[in-house]
């Protein structure tokens, strides 16, 4: 009676850690989704389309402060120095300033030029090292 | 020590900018003053090499909401970057005195 008094209650209290850290799990799932959504939902007009008379330019504030993600992603994936943070920031702030005053297609259309104008040379650069070293190697294969 | 023109703008844009100087007003500063629009990674690129010569000193500023949690950087002009740009700006003005360039004065 015992050993199996026992056992049950080790598997009561088995089952009772597992619930709790179901619980701790889905409470970080909820906290997550909570951050997501208030971001998501931080513009004051969301939900609205704001129409400003130019068909190109009428935006659905719900993207309005959220600039490319492609763009920023490469600029963070491919600046070297240790500048990333501030470039993407000013970047943001930019981003944020022209769409309230031109509408968020000039200001993605900004966005994107200057992340391409900021990535050129690097990119360059890099293309410049791997033809330089496929060239060596080239030369040391044929010789 | 000798300067690029970027770099003559960007000490000059620092100068003028104190103590608000950083990525975005810098940028700003220079289109509104010379209509030519240096890109962010230039900026930051050329204000790397200043700050590793010893010309410019950087702090970290504020988060804004604007700028997604990502902090400001704020530079700040020291003595030795002003004694460079006092003789590169002092190099360009005796090289173009008695030129008679034609337009704007010099």
């Amino acid at each position: 009676m015992k050993k199996g008094s026992g056992r049950k209650r080790s598997f009561k209290l088995h089952k009772v850690y597992d619930v709790a850290r179901l619980r701790a799990e889905l409470e970080v799932i909820k906290d997550d989704v909570e951050h997501k959504l208030s971001f998501l939902l931080s513009s004051p007009h969301h939900g609205k389309t704001v129409p400003n008379g130019d068909p190109h330019t009428d935006v659905t504030p719900r993207e309005d402060h959220v600039p490319p993600k492609l763009a920023e992603s490469l600029l963070i994936a491919f600046t070297t120095g240790r500048h990333a943070d501030h470039m993407v920031g000013d970047l943001n702030e930019r981003f944020a300033r022209d769409c309230k005053k031109f509408g968020r297609r000039h200001a993605v259309n900004e966005y994107w030029k200057d992340t391409l104008r900021s990535l050129l040379p690097q990119l360059l650069r890099t293309i410049a090292r791997i033809l330089k070293w496929a060239i060596v190697a080239a030369v040391k294969w044929y010789f | 020590m000798e300067l690029t023109s970027l770099e003559q703008q960007l000490l000059l844009a620092v100068l003028g900018l104190h103590p608000n100087a950083y990525g975005v007003s810098i940028q700003d500063h220079i289109k509104e003053r010379t209509g030519r629009e240096p890109s962010t990674g230039s900026i930051y690129a050329s204000l790397d090499r200043l700050a590793e010569k010893g010309f410019v000193k950087s702090r970290q500023g504020e988060i804004t909401k604007e700028r997604g949690g990502k902090r400001k950087l704020y530079f700040t002009i020291t003595a030795p970057g002003q004694h460079a740009l006092r003789q590169s700006l002092q190099a360009i003005h005796s090289l173009s005195q008695g030129l008679g360039l034609k337009g704007a004065a010099v």
